[in-house]
């Protein structure tokens, strides 16, 4: 197993910042995710309108990676349609499980090397996969 | 017996010997997370394949001198082991795949057979899911009612409450679970007057015995449990082995829920008839290597006083704990005379973090709910850290573990 510095300055970085933190208010998707071998969860709710994810937070109560890649999954997500949202957090699924190499300029970059420790993938795609959800939640017919 | 010395205990585990800390950065060199699983010392390695290079048969089966001396060395294991736990002589010991194995063959073969509506299993959020969990759907099936043991802040249940609440209840039929050492605090229960007042009582005890044979000196046959669940592989011994030990009375009341070989006595196209405890619950071929490995184990802490070794890893767990709690913000959790298990908690830290820090400074422990998910919402925690030592570890381990958490604060507390 070759090394991967998972404190890395910029995972840090994003680990403590707050943006996306929390709930969205009037949110037209929920989803949840949990790591059944720790016991961390994540919430996510997005906004939808008019086609585009205009908001999406996470709610968290993880480690520094689960909080650093729910800041990567905000930052990738809003502003785009939810099939480009949906296709981009497919793909960095994918990126964190090794399957596929990371593009250029991606925010996910710095957890790229995540596969290299596969007790903490979970961690990582916490939140990716609860957006999922979140997103498929978005357009059920309830909604 | 000479005199305690690591280095010499050390030397005897080849997994601490091959080390390739400075080739690989992940490989674990400084490894305390015993109470997950222990290291296996040389002579271990070489019982599992002495035995399959040289006695290898099936056991019970054949009849050829091959088959027999398997059979016989399988049978030699049984007695050292029974041996080593104390084994009361009206008891039997039945080999098993691990603790987990044996807490299901009581719930599935006797509280299935024995419990109805108005029975009840008595049990505490702090036990590991190979209890709790086992036990919850047999009470779904069974219709049993689950009760809550009374238990202090840190799980321990005290006897005479525990007697209150027992004698309080009117229930024909009471299952009490509880484990003996607990794996995440250390904390050991008073099984002794615990099993006393549980029989006194007309109920039924089952010890989830996990944990204790690394840290405590066993004698089953003056602990009084009706049911003792236990494995190999945290006492140094091979993973896939362990045992349950348990009165021959109760045993005669499990119908037997496995069916194959060797657990029959005689067959008809129709019918059959079960044979004699405890072969009647090793239905198939059993883990006879891993029998013979497990009694090589014991061999091997034959040659130590248990006292030294327990000595050894008590000044351990204290270092830990007090450099641990030296650093602001630390919290080691538990109370009173421990296992050598510590566990902590950080304000503001998540324990992976902790956890991943201290891997890439090479130091293995354990982080997260440790399989108790219930006691950590019982605790008010996410999960904790935890470091769990062997005799081998060394206090220059210790304070790389200290080390390592103190960088970690400064590096995550956010
Ligand atoms: C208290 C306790 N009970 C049960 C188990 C399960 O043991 P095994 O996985 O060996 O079956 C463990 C192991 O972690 C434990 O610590």
């Amino acid at each position: 197993m070759t090394s991967f510095d998972l404190y890395q300055d910029l995972i840090l970085d994003y680990a403590r910042s707050t943006r996306g933190r929390g709930q969205v208010e009037h949110p037209t998707g929920r989803g949840q995710g949990r790591v059944a071998s720790c016991g961390d969860q994540a919430l996510v709710t997005v906004r939808v309108e008019g086609g585009i994810v205009t908001e999406a937070k996470v709610d968290c109560n993880g480690c520094a990676v689960s909080l650093a890649s729910a800041a990567m999954l905000i930052e990738t997500v809003e502003g785009k349609s939810v099939d480009q949202a949906r296709h981009a957090v497919g793909s960095a699924i994918a990126v964190f499980r090794g399957e596929r190499e990371v593009a250029s300029e991606a925010v996910i970059e710095p957890l790229a090397g995540i596969h290299r420790l596969p007790s903490r993938l979970k961690c990582a795609s916490l939140s990716w996969h609860a957006m999922l959800a979140a997103l498929d939640d978005s357009e059920s017919p309830g909604n | 017996m000479s005199e305690f010395r690591v280095a010499g205990f050390r030397r005897r585990f080849p997994a601490l010997r091959s080390c390739h800390r400075n080739e690989a950065p992940y490989a674990p060199a400084i490894y305390l997370d015993n109470a997950a699983t222990t290291h296996r010392p040389d002579a271990v390695i070489e019982a599992t394949r002495d035995f399959y290079t040289y006695t290898n048969a099936n056991v019970h089966r054949g009849l050829y001198r091959l088959a027999d001396e398997a059979s016989e060395r399988f049978e030699a294991a049984r007695t050292t082991i029974a041996q080593f736990f104390g084994m009361p002589s009206d008891s039997e010991l039945i080999f098993t795949s691990g603790t987990t194995d044996s807490l299901n063959i009581v719930a599935n073969g006797f509280a299935q057979t024995v419990l109805d509506h108005r029975s009840e299993i008595w049990i505490s959020p702090f036990e590991h899911h190979a209890n709790l969990v086992t036990w919850q759907q047999v009470a779904r099936k069974s219709r049993a009612t689950l009760r809550k043991l009374p238990t202090d802040p840190w799980g321990l249940v005290d006897p005479t409450a525990l007697e209150k609440e027992l004698s309080s209840s009117i229930s024909p039929l009471k299952i009490v679970c509880l484990k003996h050492v607990c794996n995440v605090l250390g904390t050991i229960q008073d099984i002794q007057n615990l099993c006393r007042v549980i029989s006194k009582n007309g109920a039924v005890s089952v010890i989830d015995g996990a944990q204790a044979p690394a840290h405590v000196e066993l004698d089953l046959s003056s602990l009084g449990a009706d049911f003792y669940a236990t494995g190999a592989h945290k006492m140094y011994g091979p993973m896939g082995i362990g045992a349950l030990i348990a009165r021959r009375d109760r045993l005669e009341q499990i119908s037997p829920f496995r069916y194959g070989g060797n657990m029959i006595s005689s067959v008809t196209f129709e019918s059959t008839e079960f044979a004699e405890v405890p072969a009647r619950f090793e239905a198939g071929t059993p883990n006879a290597a891993g029998a013979v490995a497990w009694a090589a184990a014991i061999d091997f802490l034959r040659e130590y006083r248990r006292a030294d070794l327990h000595a050894h890893e008590h000044r351990l767990a204290e270092e830990a704990t007090t450099g641990l709690e030296s650093l602001l913000g630390v919290k080691v959790l538990g109370c009173g005379l421990k296992a050598p298990i510590v566990s902590f908690v950080v304000a503001g830290v998540h324990p992976h973090d902790i956890a991943g820090w201290l891997d890439q400074k090479g130091v293995a422990v354990r982080a997260g709910a440790h399989c108790c998910h219930p006691m950590m919402a019982a605790l008010g925690q996410v999960g904790t850290t935890r470091a769990s030592f062997a005799p081998y570890n060394t206090l220059s381990e210790v304070s790389a573990l200290v080390q390592g958490v103190s960088e970690a604060l400064r590096k995550f507390r956010l």
